[in-house]
């Protein structure tokens, strides 16, 4: 509906509609009581869904009916469609609250096969006389299952014909499309980016990915949910996490600190409490169940008191930092960074931590092509110059199952004491070089991503498109099957 | 498929006319080309020539497009301009009973379990609480998670016992609501599954539920042997989710009459609440309704799922006599692949043993006919195949499972080449199992499985190098 002063004759008749509605649904409530907005938008919703509604229109064109609606119809000419014989006569069941013997006698719809035949065919040869020309059509097959003709039309119409080759549906061409594999690239002109880190994740899992996210902006969208979302949940614990360790935000600073709480339990309820507050801010709490934020509540006090405990057996440390930006460039790429946390190890370097809720391995930073490269460019990249890093860690923060996961120099005498011998981060120590193979990499995917490669190319197809949205912009999944086969050729098959 | 009837009898012919024999139930074993439709027209044309009316005949197919191939199988016999024998009964049947049925074929009474049931709930708008109409939902996920989202919403409401269970499950998955709407829909997708009167009956006897979930983890040959049991904890568990999916069932229920919308399991359930009646009698209109149903054919039988095993047993329970009244059901055990839809392999086996088993009566016993000609295959393909397989089935692979080639007498007609122009006998390669060896099997797959490493992707390589 366009956007004029005035309102057509189909906008009035949709407002009076959509009033007619409401009005049918205020009237649903005769007993007086205050209905819940949200019942009443349900009833609305349900109202509004079995409205029938046609604008009404004079003089149309053409018009489509059904065909028991075309009596006294005076047209220039017809078109039936669908004239099979399992459509024409139509079919249907008999109404259950009358004695069938009743229905014969009064000759009702669907009673008899007869009486549908008589119908059909009064119908059929009245409309071959409401029209000059009428035709009668029907598909050969569908649903892999053969039609045949409608008996009663062919009776009166004759045997079914071809349809006639003007009126056939144009014979392919050529396609007008050329297809042409465009390489070119179009360098990043440089300015902020969306996305921090994510920027190289992307560019290393499929360049493409980056280039669309960053470049073009494109996004899938989460569908509607009923409760928190994930993301929601992430951020909470986010919030907590930083609550209790923002010095600033009468926090603990130190594993001094930590130690020295009485009551953890209510250390970590007031946070909990705190941050359910500041972060459900968009009518959560009227959406919601009051019960079911009620059990968040419980849940986060528990996850995060889990989590205390286990960095009490940590080896002493300080908090330098939480939520700490820097913006660094590389390659000529601004970044905007976040870390979740950054603390300083009792040798004096540094440790990067990231709180995750999810089931998260280290594994997904190997070289030569990382699934991830979050935690190694902040390494790299966000610390101040003269700090040295001693380790990044994930910091799993799921209920049964709170550890750190990651690479740090050394686990036993600066992370956690207790570290088992067969745990990774024993086994895997962080060297320097290990950092520096990093550094390289993050800078050849900068370099690469301001260039403006973007191919498709994922790390590890299917893995790494699972559970991305941009499937139906990058068509990975035709192009994969180009792909294959070639791959295949080149393989050569089992003899 | 082959579209031709032989034209020289084919070696099993006297099964062929067994199955066709009107006085009979008959359970047909049909192995794969071995014209299997041809068969169920036939029989449909044979049961035709002997009714009253044609609606006395209900076909039950299951998919749209075998419903149709079958009924337009039956309306080529009839339209043909050399007519069979039987076509040319038909005929002479519909002329004198004034059915007119090459004009109105809608008398025939073909489809899928589906729209039968759809047929059948429609009589019964009471039972059904969906007055009015009943559409099929094209979408019923849609109504699904709408009834998982207000039956968590209960957890602001007032019934206690409710509540406390919406809680526990919350709880004991970490406060995840998608994940328990999601867990919701899902089994309100497979309700058929679970949906028992023991789990919807209205007070709940917790201690017999938990004696009876914990039987078939019991030990010993008949698992009888004190049974692992459930912890409480675990057991408050199941008990909440009893308590919020008998609550969810309700809410579809709702859902559906407000939308005057159903699926297929809830239609099915109409169906047979109907054919079942209340306290067990069925109403007079169901009655009637069965009652006319005089001779019923049901193709792929080894697909057939529990509810509709039900179905036909309800049919069957409510015919007040079995007098001049036939079911016959054929299909293919050796390819019953729809374990996932539902399908209960050991059904057909069953019913060829034991007969159909109807709720305080006899049950119904079947002719079993086992066809073995082959339409669609060449002869030497099938020697050269069953002499291979003669092979392979002598190794002995520790499995426990004895496998075997052509009975004798099969490998005899083989063997004299017992083959009509064009067309060959094959014989069906069977796999013998016995129970205990298959307990064996089930085991040792499941063991497989839990072992078994993730596959490795050797083409992300490729692209990554």
């Amino acid at each position: 509906m366009g956007g004029a002063d005035t309102e057509g004759s189909e906008e009035f008749q949709v407002t009076w509609r959509l009033g007619r509605v409401l009005d049918d649904c205020a009237s649903l409530g005769f007993d007086g009581a205050p209905v819940p907005w949200r019942d009443f938008l349900e009833a609305f919703e349900r109202a509004g869904s079995q409205a029938l509604f046609a604008p009404e229109s004079q003089d149309a064109p053409i018009l489509i009916a059904g065909p028991a609606e075309t009596a006294g119809l005076a047209v220039d000419g017809i078109w039936f469609l669908g004239a099979s014989e399992d459509a024409w006569p139509a079919s249907g069941t008999t109404h259950p609250f009358l004695p069938i013997s009743v229905q014969r006698e009064a000759r009702m719809p669907h009673a008899a096969a007869q009486f549908d035949w008589d119908l059909a065919q009064a119908i059929t040869t009245r409309l071959t006389a409401s029209a000059p020309k009428v035709n009668f059509s029907y598909a050969r097959q569908t649903d892999e299952v053969e039609a045949r003709p409608s008996r009663v039309i062919a009776k009166i119409a004759g045997a079914p014909q071809a349809l006639p080759e003007a009126l056939r549906p144009a014979t392919v061409r050529e396609a007008a499309t050329k297809e042409w594999t465009d390489l070119s690239r179009v360098p990043f002109p440089g300015g902020k980016v969306r996305g921090g880190a994510r920027v190289l994740t992307s560019q290393s899992e499929c360049p493409f990915k980056a280039f669309a996210t960053a470049r073009l902006g494109a996004e899938g969208w989460d569908s509607a949910e009923a409760g928190l979302t994930a993301a929601q949940r992430g951020q909470l614990l986010h919030a907590v996490l930083k609550l209790a360790w923002d010095a600033n935000e009468s926090g603990v600073g130190s594993h001094a600190e930590l130690m020295a709480i009485a009551d953890l339990r209510g250390f970590v309820e007031e946070r909990v409490r705190r941050a359910l507050a500041e972060e459900l801010r968009h009518g959560e709490h009227e959406v919601m169940p009051p019960r079911y934020l009620e059990l968040e509540h419980v849940r986060l006090t528990n996850l995060v008191a889990e989590w205390l405990e286990y960095e009490k057996t940590r080896a002493p440390f300080k908090v330098e930092g939480t939520e700490v930006k820097r913006e660094p460039q590389i390659e000529g790429l601004d970044l905007n960074l976040r870390m979740d946390r950054v603390d300083r190890l009792k040798d004096g370097k540094l440790l990067v931590i990231d709180y995750k809720s999810g089931d998260v391995d280290p594994k997904m930073w190997e070289l030569p092509r990382p699934d991830d490269v979050q935690l190694p460019l902040y390494a790299g990249f966000a610390l101040d110059a003269e700090a040295e890093c001693g380790g990044l860690v994930f910091a799993k923060v799921r209920a049964g199952e709170v550890e750190f996961a990651g690479r740090v120099d050394d686990a036993k005498g600066t992370l956690r004491p207790k570290t088992s011998g067969n745990s990774n981060l024993v086994k895997k120590p962080l060297t320097p070089e290990q950092l520096t193979l990093w550094k390289e990499y993050i800078e050849k995917c900068a370099k690469s991503f301001m260039a403006g490669h973007a191919e498709v190319d994922p790390r590890d197809y299917p893995d790494t498109c699972k559970e991305c949205a941009l499937k139906t912009l990058c068509r990975i999944e035709e192009l994969q099957e180009q792909l294959g086969t070639s791959v295949g050729n080149q393989g050569g098959g089992d003899e | 498929m082959s579209n031709t009837e032989p034209k020289t009898p084919a070696p099993d012919q006297a099964e062929r006319d067994r199955a066709v024999d009107t006085t009979l139930s008959v359970l047909v074993r049909a192995p794969a080309g071995s014209g299997k439709t041809t068969l169920l027209a036939g029989r449909f044309l044979h049961l035709l020539a002997e009714v009253d009316n044609p609606e006395q005949v209900v076909a039950i197919t299951f998919t749209n497009a075998a419903a149709a191939e079958m009924r337009n199988r039956i309306l080529d016999e009839l339209r043909t301009d050399k007519p069979s024998d039987v076509a040319r009964r038909v005929l002479a049947r519909s002329q004198e009973r004034k059915w007119d049925l090459l004009d109105l074929p809608a008398q025939l009474r073909i489809s899928t379990i589906d729209a039968f049931c759809r047929e059948l709930a429609l009589q019964r708008p009471l039972i059904s609480s969906l007055g009015g109409g009943l559409h099929i939902a094209d979408q019923p996920k849609e109504m699904y998670r709408k009834a998982a989202r207000r039956t968590l919403n209960a957890i602001g409401g007032d019934d206690a016992d409710l509540r406390s269970a919406i809680e526990a499950l919350l709880l004991w998955r970490d406060n995840n609501w998608q994940d328990i709407e999601s867990q919701l829909v899902e089994m309100l997708d497979k309700r058929e599954r679970w949906m028992r009167e023991f789990v919807l009956a209205h007070d709940a006897d917790w201690e017999t539920l938990r004696e009876r979930l914990e039987r078939p983890f019991g030990r010993g040959e008949d698992l009888t042997e004190p049974a692992t049991r459930y912890s409480d904890q675990e057991w408050e568990i199941v008990r909440a989710c009893f308590t919020v999916l008998k609550r969810a069932a309700a809410e579809l229920q709702v859902v559906f009459s407000e939308t005057g919308t159903a699926d297929y399991t809830e239609v099915a359930q109409i169906a047979a609440n109907a054919l079942k009646g209340e306290e067990g009698i069925p109403s007079e209109g169901t009655l009637a309704a069965a009652d006319n149903i005089r001779h019923l054919l049901v193709d792929e039988f080894q697909d057939a799922s529990r509810k509709q095993h039900r179905l036909l047993q309800s049919l069957i329970a409510a015919w007040p006599d079995r007098e001049g009244r036939t079911c016959f059901v054929v299909g293919d055990p050796m390819q019953s692949i729809y374990l996932f839809r539902e399908a209960d392999a050991e059904l057909f086996g069953r019913v060829e043993r034991l007969g159909l088993e109807i709720e305080g009566d006899l049950p119904l016993q079947f002719d079993t006919v086992q066809l073995s000609a082959n339409f669609r295959t060449e002869p030497g393909l099938v020697n050269t195949l069953n002499r291979a397989f003669e092979d392979v089935f002598r190794v002995d692979d520790g499995s426990g499972v004895t496998f075997r080639g052509p009975r004798q007498h099969e490998a005899r007609d083989i063997q004299h080449g017992r083959v009509c122009k064009g067309r060959a006998w094959n014989c069906t390669l069977s796999l013998c199992r016995p129970a205990k060896a298959e307990r064996k099997v089930a085991r040792s797959a499941k063991e497989s499985k839990k072992n078994a490493r993730p596959r490795r992707r050797s083409r992300a390589k490729r692209l990554s190098g």
